[in-house]
C-alpha cells in the first residue's frame, strides 16, 4: 500500500489504538465542548441565527465577482493594493517580488490556514528569508517541525510536557516549565521579532467588501503586533472570504467565536482598510491584499458542493467528529483536517488522491448539525462518494468502512447518543455498495445494549 | 500583464461557474442582532460592567473628571506603576502626575492610558481606531492597558459602532478598527487559559458618567 489512501488507513489505525493520543484528544475536545455549551448561551435562537448566516453567505458567494470587485476598489480606493492569484504558485510569486522590492529579511505571522495552503513558510526559507510564526500553536508547531494539527488550535495534541520539553531543546530554557511560564517564554521571545521583522503576514477571517477591508479574528494580540510594527502588511486570503456588509460582522463574530472557542466574542477583532494613512501615528506604509483561487472556482461550478465555500473555518466540525477524534489531524495528510477538509480536499487537490477521504466518516451527521453557517457537511460527503464511485477510486473502500463502523461503535458515547435507527442509516451508507443487494440489511434496536443493560440493573436493583 | 490575466481569468470562472442565467437567489433578507441575542433587562452601563467582571477586567464608575483623576491615581499607586505612557495632549495635561510619560518611554512602560471610539454594552466591547494618537503600536504592546471614556460612548451594537465611526470620519474609516473584549489570552497549551500572551495582560476601564 503506497498510495496516500494506503497511508491514511495505516496511520489511522495506530492513532486509533494510540491510548496516549485518545487521552490528549479526549481532553481537549471534551473542554471545546463545554466551552461550545457555554459560548452559545448568548443566542436566543442559535438556528436562526444560523440560517440567516448561512443567507449571507450564500448570497456573498452567488454574487462573488461583484463583491470582489467592489472589494478591489474600495480597497484600492483606500490606498491598499490587490493583487490575484490563479493559483498557489502566482500567490508565491506575488509574495516574492514584495519581498524582493523591500529587500525583506524577515516575516513574522499571523496564523493562516491559506498560507499553509499554498506552502508559503518552506517557499520563502528557500529564498533565505527568516519566517516566524506568532500565533502560540503556530509558533509550537513550527518548533517542532509539523503543519497544524488542527484549523483552529494547531497544537491541540500536544501536552504540556511536550511543549516544555520542546522549548527546552529549541529555546535553551528551564525544563518541565508550565503552560503559564512556557506561554511567557513564547512572549518574550516573539516580541524583538515583531519589531524586527520588515513585513507582516495575515491571514483573513472575514472580506469585507462594502468597505474595502479584511477582519482578523484572535485572542492573542500577535495579529494585531504583525499588522503594527512592520513597514508593510500582507494579507492573504481564499477568495470565498467575502461578505457583502462590515455590518454582517454584527452575527459573524459572534458566531465563530462561539464555534471556534465558545467566547461570545473573541478578545481581538480587528477590522484594516488599508495602510496608515498620513495623519495616523503608526503603521505599515504599503498593504496588500492576495486574493487567492487555487481550485476555489472549479469548486464554485459545482453546483452540489458550492455552499462548502461558506465555511468559515471556526473548526466546530472538527471537534466533534468521532473520526477527527480517533485519527487526528494529521492522518488526513491534508491542509484542511477533519469533516470539512474530507469535503474541499478532492475537489482542491484530486479525487482520486483524496477521494478516500469522504469514507473517513461515520455519517453520524454531528457536523451538520454543529456548523454555524449550516453546511451539509454529512450529504456533501456522500456526494463526494458517490463522485469517487464514478471515478472508480473503491479500492479497499469496504475494509475501511467496516474499520470506521468498528472505531464508532467502540466509541461508548456515540453508541448510546445513536439510536438504532442512526445506527441503521449508517450501516446502510457505509455497506451500500458492498453489503449486496441480496442480503437483508440487519436492524438495530432502539436502545443500545449497555443502555440495556444499565435499565435492567436499575430496574433489578429497585 | 499577468495580473490582470489573472483577475479576468478568476471573475470569468467565477461567472461561468455560477451560471446564473437569470436565476434569482434563495438568499433571504437578515434581520436586525436583536432577535438573534438573548436580551436581559440591565441598563447598557451595568450590561457592559457585568461582561467586563466575566472577562477579568475592572470597570471603574466616576461620577466626573475629578473623581476618575483620584481613582486612577489610587489604582497605579496600589499596582506600583512607575512609568504609564500618555499621548492623548488632552488627557495628559488632567492627569499631570509625576508618573506620565510620552510616547519615548514605552519600551519600560508598566502602563498605557488611553481613550476610546466606543463600548459596546452587549459583549463589554471597547473600540478604538488607528486615528487616535494612540495608533496601532502602544495599546497592544504595553503590559497594562487602562482605558478612559463617557457613557456617552457606550452603544449596544458593532453596527451601530461601524455607523458612527463612519459619521465622525466622514466616511472615511480609520486604517486600523479594533474591537477589544477583554484580556490578551491563550489556550494553545493543553486548553490551558492563559491570560498576557502577546497583548496586555491586564485592563483597566474608566468609565465616566458626565
Ligand atoms: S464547515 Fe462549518 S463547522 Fe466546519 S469549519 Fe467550516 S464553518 Fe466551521
Amino acid at each position: 500500500m503506497r498510495t496516500i489512501q494506503g497511508k491514511f488507513h495505516r496511520e489511522s489505525q495506530s492513532k486509533a489504538e494510540d491510548l496516549e493520543h485518545r487521552r490528549m484528544m479526549n481532553h481537549a475536545l471534551n473542554q471545546s465542548e463545554i466551552a461550545f455549551q457555554n459560548g452559545k448561551q448568548q443566542f436566543q435562537n442559535l438556528d436562526k441565527a444560523k440560517e440567516d448566516a448561512q443567507s449571507v453567505k450564500e448570497k456573498a458567494t452567488i454574487h462573488l465577482d461583484r463583491y470582489l470587485l467592489e472589494f478591489e476598489d474600495r480597497f484600492t480606493k483606500n490606498g491598499g493594493k490587490v493583487i490575484w492569484a490563479r493559483d498557489g504558485k502566482e500567490a508565491l510569486e506575488a509574495v516574492w517580488k514584495i519581498c524582493a522590492e523591500k529587500k525583506a529579511k524577515k516575516i513574522v505571522k499571523s496564523k493562516s490556514m491559506v498560507t499553509e495552503e499554498i506552502h508559503l513558510n518552506a517557499f520563502l526559507q528557500k529564498k533565505d528569508i527568516e519566517v516566524i510564526e506568532t500565533d502560540l500553536g503556530e509558533y509550537i508547531q513550527q518548533l517542532s517541525e509539523e503543519p497544524p494539527y488542527h484549523i483552529v488550535a494547531p497544537s491541540i495534541h500536544k501536552s504540556k510536557e511536550e511543549v516544555a520539553q520542546l522549548f527546552h531543546e529549541k529555546l535553551g530554557v528551564r525544563p518541565h516549565l508550565g503552560p503559564e511560564e512556557l506561554t511567557m517564554v513564547a512572549r518574550r521571545q516573539l516580541r524583538t521579532e515583531f519589531q524586527e521583522a520588515d513585513i507582516g503576514i495575515t491571514g483573513v477571517n472575514f472580506l469585507l467588501s462594502d468597505i474595502g477591508g479584511v477582519a482578523i479574528t484572535e485572542n492573542e494580540g500577535n495579529a494585531r503586533m504583525v499588522t503594527a510594527f512592520p513597514n508593510t502588511h500582507i494579507a492573504i486570503t481564499g477568495i470565498e472570504k467575502v461578505l457583502p456588509s462590515a455590518k454582517d460582522l454584527e452575527l459573524f463574530w459572534p458566531l465563530l467565536a462561539t464555534h471556534g472557542s465558545g467566547q461570545k466574542v473573541t478578545v481581538y477583532n480587528s477590522i484594516f482598510t488599508g495602510p496608515k494613512h498620513r495623519n495616523e501615528t503608526d503603521g505599515p506604509e504599503d498593504m496588500y491584499v492576495i486574493l487567492l483561487d487555487n481550485g476555489r472556482t472549479n469548486i464554485l461550478s459545482d453546483p452540489e458542493m458550492r455552499e462548502s465555500l461558506h465555511c468559515i473555518r471556526c473548526g466546530a466540525c472538527l471537534n466533534v467528529c468521532p473520526v477527527y477524534k480517533n485519527i487526528g489531524g494529521h492522518t488526513y495528510n491534508t491542509v484542511y483536517g477533519g469533516p470539512i477538509g474530507s469535503v474541499i480536499t478532492p475537489h482542491l487537490s484530486g479525487m482520486k488522491e483524496y477521494g478516500h477521504l469522504s469514507h473517513a466518516s461515520s455519517l453520524c451527521g454531528a457536523c451538520t448539525e454543529v456548523c454555524p453557517v449550516k453546511i451539509n457537511l454529512h450529504e456533501l460527503l456522500l456526494k463526494n462518494r458517490r463522485k469517487s464511485v464514478e471515478q472508480k477510486n473503491t479500492f479497499r473502500l469496504e475494509k475501511f468502512s467496516w474499520y470506521i463502523w468498528k472505531r464508532s461503535m467502540l466509541s461508548r458515547r456515540m453508541l448510546n447518543t445513536a439510536n438504532g435507527n442512526t445506527k441503521e442509516r449508517m450501516f446502510r451508507y457505509l455497506f451500500k455498495k458492498s453489503w449486496g443487494e441480496n442480503r437483508a440489511i440487519p436492524t438495530f434496536p432502539k436502545k443500545s445494549f449497555n443502555e440495556q443493560w444499565k435499565e435492567r440493573n436499575s430496574k433489578i436493583e429497585k | 500583464m499577468n495580473q490582470l490575466h489573472a483577475k479576468e481569468n478568476i471573475i470569468e470562472k467565477i461567472k461561468q461557474g455560477l451560471n446564473r442565467s437569470g436565476k434569482n437567489d434563495s438568499s433571504h433578507e437578515v434581520g436586525l442582532q436583536s432577535i438573534y441575542f438573548n436580551v436581559n433587562d440591565l441598563e447598557s452601563v451595568d450590561q457592559f460592567i457585568t461582561e467586563n467582571s466575566l472577562l477579568g477586567v475592572q470597570v471603574y464608575r466616576c461620577k466626573n473628571d475629578n473623581e476618575f483623576i483620584e481613582a486612577f491615581r489610587n489604582v497605579s499607586k496600589s499596582k506600583a506603576w512607575k512609568s504609564v505612557v500618555c499621548v492623548n495632549p488632552g488627557l495628559k495635561k488632567r492627569l499631570g502626575s509625576p508618573i506620565i510619560y510620552d510616547r519615548g518611554a514605552m519600551y519600560s512602560m508598566d502602563a498605557v492610558i488611553t481613550e476610546c471610539e466606543y463600548f459596546v454594552a452587549r459583549t463589554g466591547t471597547v473600540v478604538m481606531s488607528s486615528a487616535q494618537p494612540s495608533g496601532r503600536v502602544l495599546p497592544v504592546y504595553s503590559p497594562v492597558h487602562v482605558i478612559v471614556g463617557h457613557e456617552n460612548q457606550m452603544v449596544n451594537s458593532i453596527s451601530e459602532a461601524l455607523e458612527d465611526i463612519k459619521r465622525q470620519y466622514l466616511k472615511e474609516y480609520p486604517s486600523a478598527l479594533y474591537f477589544l473584549t477583554g484580556v490578551s489570552s491563550t489556550g494553545d497549551i493543553e486548553k490551558t487559559l492563559v491570560k498576557g500572551v502577546h497583548g496586555p495582560k491586564e485592563v483597566y476601564i474608566f468609565l465616566i458618567e458626565d
